[in-house]
Parts: C-alpha cells; structure tokens; sequence
C-alpha cells in the first residue's frame, strides 16, 4: 500500500460543534419544551440565567471537543485522536473496515457537509464504528478513496479485479450497474403496508398532550358544553381520524426514509442509496455479507411483497434501516435480484421445499405462543381485580376470550416454520414472531451453533436448534423451535465443518 | 435418539466448592437483608410472627439449598472437549444447551483469573467470535493454560475466513 497517499491528520468542518450542540439539544427537547410552557413566571430570570450558562458551557465543551478530534491515515490504518480530558486513541487497520456509509441530513446540508460513517468488524461492540459527522465533499471523497484503495488493495491482493473508483462527490448513486430502483407506486404501497403506525400514534399524541398544555382549559369547557358529548359515535369517529392520520403519517415518513432508493452493483461492492431530507448511501463488500433476511409483514405477505436486509459483520442494530438491501420488493422477485447482486444466497423461495416441524410440537406452538401469555395475563388481572374494591374478580378472565385466536396465531407460527439445506450448501431457516422471516445463510457462516433442550422438550424429544452468524450488534441469531431431537442433532452436525466436508461447500472466497 | 455422544471433558473438581464458596459470599448479604426487612416489618405488626419466622426459614432453606446443591448439578452436567474441527460444549441441568463453535470462526481466547478463582488455582477459558463469546468456567491453571494454547493454534491453522 503507497505510504505517499496517506490523509495527514486532519480536523472536521467546524459546522461539527452545530451538528453536536443540536444532538445534544434534540435529547432535551421534550424536557426544554415543558419548562418553556410550565416555567414559573417570578423564576423567569433565574431560569434564563441558569438555562444560558448552562448553554454557553454546552457549546464551549463541544467546540473544545472539536479541536481535540482529528483523523488521519497512515501506515495502513485509520488512526483516530479525540477526547478533551480522557484522551482517546482509535487505530483501525484498513483491512478490518467493512463498509463505509455516507450520510447527509437536511442540516448538513445547510454548511455543505456531509456524515461518514466507517463500520469495523468488532462486531458492533459499543463504540467501534468510527463516525465523522461534519466532513467537506472534498475531504469525504479523499478518505473514502483512500479507504476504498486499501480495501482493494487487499481484494487484489486476493485475486479480485481491481474497481477503478468511480467519482463519489455526489450522494446520488453512481458508477456501477443499476440493479433495481424503489418505484413511486412500491414506495407509496410500501409505507402504506409498512408497521410504523406505532410511531406515528406516538407522534400525535405527543401533538395532543402539546395542544392540550397549550389550550386554555375554557376552550376544553366550551367544547363540553357545546359539543356532541361523549357519545360512542364521537368515540369511533375520534379513533377512525387518529388512526388515518397515523397511517398518513406512517406513509409519509416511509416516502421521506425510502424515496429514490436504488440498489447498484459495482463489482463485488453494492451501493444502497436512499432518503429524500436524510440522504443516505452505504457501501457493502458483498463477500462480507454474512446472511439474507426476507421479511414479509403481516400486512405485506398477503399481496406477496417483502423486505429484504443483509446481516454483515460491520452492521449493527443502530437504525431500522441499517443492513437493508431493498425496502419492498415481490417476493417473487427475491431470488433474482440476489442473483444480480452477486450474492450466494440467491434461493428460489418458492421453489425450495422446507422440511416442516414434527406434529407433535403444533400443540407446543398452539399453548406456548398464543394462550399461555394470555392465561398469565388473565391470572395478573384477576389477582388485580381482587384487590380493586367494586370490580368482581372475574373480570379479569376477559383475555381468557382472546386465547382461540391466539392459539390459532400460535398454529400459524409453527406451520410456518422450516429449514432446507440444499445442495449447493445453502441453509435456509424460515419461522414467524409477527413478520414472516427466512434467512438464507451457508453452513461456513455460522459462529455458533446450539441444542438446547427444556425439560419439557426432552419429555417429546423435540429440540430447539440456535445458530449466529457474525453481525454487528444483537442481529444475526435465529432458531428453529420444537425440532425432532434427533433431526437437530443431525443438523447440528451437518452445518458444522465435519459435517459439509465433501458435500461442494469447500469453496474458499 | 441423540445421535453425539456428549463431549468427554469435565471442568475441573474444585470448582464446585469454589462456587460454593462464591454463592455463599453472594446469599448470605441476600438473606440478610431479608431477615432484618421481615423482622422489621414484625416488629412494627405490619406482619404476624408467625408469618415471619415461616418467611425467613423458607429463605434460609432456600438459600442453604441453593448454595449446597447447585454447584454439584451445575458441575455434573458441565461438559467440554476440544476437537480439531470445533469446540463442543454442553451445559445445564434443566435446559440442556450444547454449543459447537468451528475452530475456523474463533477470533482470540483468552484466560481469566477472578480473586477467588486465584486461591483455587482454577481459570476460566473465554473465546471470542464475531457472534460473541463462550466460557468454559472452572479448569485447573495448567489445564486452562493449556486448553488456550490448543485452541489458539487450532484457530490460527484453520483460519479460512
């Protein structure tokens, strides 16, 4: 590796300190805007002094923090140096980062920078990613370039042939061979199908609560007076508009995260470039991708649609979004697309027969994960309702009415579940929690695989089957419930590196 | 029916006293407080002697049980053994875990000394993948010394990541 292209040690954008003081900021708004409404009006003074020192040594401390912090690159290594009182020093050897992100929010892009983010292979333990918030295009370009040359430098070295980089100024996608784009129809159906209602219920009744504390209580009195009343139709009427704006909500918030997504290929690298205020593209070295998730929501698998993430080393849990390969795609289309992005796990899913559960664990299915929660559930509340004076005792039983529906959930979890291994040496593990998932990995992924049996299990010589694979973070684990003990057993062996030998899979990458 | 036979190593002996030892330092502040909270409690009537003396025996029993019976169990099912290919463990009484983890995704190990396990001359083993870590809990120092040494060069000659 040329030592003469080597980035000397260097300082963000000072626009870091704004980025740092509005972060800081964003995780006191709720308590900011609560002392804004119900601030005492005679503390006034006392809490604008107070509330201003406090501010002036905010910001102090992160410009200090700013000085103190630089990067550079030399002797093969992304060396790090920041920390204002405890120094710190981050030295990541080239070869050890997994991919590199590049991000722009509405904010950076006011002062013309742009967020790195560089994902080691520490497997995510707390603080191993290097993040750069405030970089020039020009200084962001110059250590991609340089980071991007000691991973090929590397791929080279391995046989790989050498990429010639393409420009990167831009966060718009470029260079490489378009795969697939997210269309303005699949993003809209895609935020209409997507689960971020919850949030967005969150969101408005945050704007009810703020409403609430801002109207004076003779407005409330006058709409008592004057409205409709509590009637059961104003109850339905109030819900239906909550709902629909949650769901508006939820759709435009999947529009501003996915919009212009695109999936490229430029060699043995994919590009995923998405988000239309927060701009977004990462890079993943597609020999680093560990697994394949498909994920088919409850209200995607109905109309065939599903999501598909990367489970990589680099990768962890930080965001809904990290690792993801394609926010909605026809399920049908899965396989192909993995095809085209030069990935191994390009299983036909329709096509791949899985091995079911044995029957006798549809009743495990059925009790442990539909009605035994809610039996617990009903036990609590009647323990609740004993000790409540005026609510007879069996009104807690009322969940008791939930468990056919339960059990039938449970059912549906267990016919769900499966696994191939197919010739090719690909192991395919299918299950439910609310989201239908496959994974797709290979037998030569795998960290770690596990048996483990309850007492119960060991009764009915059934056995739940664990395996990892390396993924930044808590991802990457999943399992298979209620095996046969000795089909897990056998499969326990089968994926392990004694059990494949001779069965195609010695292939080295 | 189960078709491996389980892995052939125990841990060493002594660790079941050490973690007698180690339990009882961990119950005996636990059982403590416990006994002072319900004798407080009697002493202003909040609850009946009776409930009391039944309450703080029941813990006792417990915590003496506990300490006095859990490391044997917790020992007796504790197996390991160090193959060419793969590390194989099994563990528990109840839940029965058996853990393999190939020799190639191994990235360091390590041993560990606590302060107790010092004055026994015991050490645990921890190996780090890129999906997290494994210990095997109690080998006599050499053993460990050596167990690490094995798995090191294991993981080293078959690294094909």
């Amino acid at each position: 590796m040329a030592d003469g292209f080597d980035v000397p040690p260097r300082r963000q954008h000072p626009a870091w300190i704004v980025l740092s003081v509005v972060r800081s900021l964003r995780a006191f708004a709720l308590p900011l805007v609560i002392l804004l409404f119900t601030g005492g009006r005679e503390g006034e003074a006392w809490f604008l002094a107070v509330g201003g020192g406090l501010a002036a040594v905010g910001v102090a401390s992160r410009a200090l923090a700013w000085w103190q912090f630089r990067y550079e690159v030399t002797g093969g290594e992304l060396r790090v140096r920041s920390g204002v009182l405890a120094r710190q020093e981050r030295f990541v050897p080239l070869e050890r980062i997994q991919a590199v992100d590049v991000g722009e929010t509405p904010l950076q892009r006011v002062f013309g920078v742009v967020g790195l983010k560089i994902e080691t292979a520490a497997g995510g333990a707390a603080g191993s990613d290097v993040t750069l918030e405030a970089l020039t295009r020009a200084d962001a370009d110059a250590l991609r370039a340089r980071l991007g040359a000691g991973r090929r430098g590397v791929a080279a070295a391995s046989g790989a042939v050498a990429q010639p980089e393409a420009a990167v100024t831009g966060l718009r996608a470029d260079g490489g061979e378009l795969l697939r784009r997210l269309s303005m129809g699949e993003l809209v159906a895609a935020g209409a199908t997507s689960g971020r209602i919850g949030p967005a219920l969150a969101v408005i009744s945050f704007g009810f609560q703020l409403v609430d504390d801002v109207v004076p209580d003779w407005f409330w009195e006058r709409v008592a007076m004057e409205g409709p009343g509590l009637s059961l139709r104003g109850i339905v009427t109030a819900a239906a508009i909550i709902a629909t704006a949650a769901w508006l909500l939820a759709v435009g918030s999947t529009v501003l995260t996915y919009g212009g997504f695109e999936l490229r290929r430029d060699g043995d690298r994919l590009q995923v470039s998405y988000g239309l205020l927060d701009r977004r593209r990462s890079t993943i070295p597609s020999g680093r991708v560990q697994a394949v998730t498909v994920a088919e929501g409850l209200l995607r698998q109905p109309f065939g649609r599903a999501t598909v993430r990367v489970e990589s080393a680099g990768y962890g849990k930080d965001t809904a979004e990290s690792g993801i390969l394609f926010p909605f795609l026809r399920r049908a289309e899965v396989s192909e697309l993995l095809r085209r992005a030069g990935l191994d796990f390009a299983v036909p899913l329709d096509a791949t027969p899985l091995a079911p559960l044995p029957d006798r664990a549809r009743r495990r299915y059925a009790v442990q994960r539909g009605a035994l929660s809610l039996v617990w559930l009903a036990g609590v509340l009647v323990a609740v309702a004993a000790v409540v004076p005026r609510a007879p005792w069996w009104w807690g039983l009322a969940p008791l009415a939930l468990v056919p529906f339960a059990a039938l959930y449970g059912v549906l979890c267990f016919r769900d579940s499966g696994w191939a291994l197919d010739e090719a040496g690909r192991f395919v593990v299918r299950g439910r929690a609310v989201a239908r998932v496959t994974t797709i990995t290979a037998p030569r992924r795998l960290q770690r695989r596990e048996v483990v049996r309850g007492p119960l299990q060991r009764r009915a010589h059934l056995a739940t089957l664990r395996a990892a694979v390396a993924s930044g973070g808590g991802g990457g684990h999943f399992a298979l419930v209620h095996l046969d003990e000795g089909e897990a057993f056998g499969l326990l062996g089968r994926l392990g590196p004694d059990g494949r030998r001779g069965t195609g899979d010695g292939r080295r990458t | 029916m189960v078709t491996r036979p389980p892995p052939r190593e125990r841990l060493d002996p002594r660790a079941r006293t050490l973690w007698r030892l180690s339990g009882t330092l961990q119950t005996v502040p636990l059982v403590l407080a416990v006994g002072v909270g319900v004798g407080v409690l009697a002493w202003f009537d909040v609850v009946s002697l009776p409930v009391a003396v039944v309450a703080v025996v029941a813990g006792l029993v417990l915590a003496v049980a506990g300490v006095a019976v859990v490391p044997d169990l917790v020992w007796r099912h504790w197996r390991y053994e160090i193959g060419e290919a793969e590390v194989d463990l099994q563990h528990g009484w109840l839940t029965v875990t058996r853990t393999l983890v190939p020799m190639a995704r191994i990235q360091h190990v390590d041993t560990r000394r606590g302060p107790l396990q010092r004055r026994f001359g015991l050490a645990s083993v921890v190996f780090y993948t890129a999906a997290g870590a494994s210990e095997i809990p109690a080998l006599a120092d050499h053993v460990a010394d050596e167990t690490r040494d094995r798995i090191a060069v294991l993981a080293n000659t078959r690294d094909d990541l």
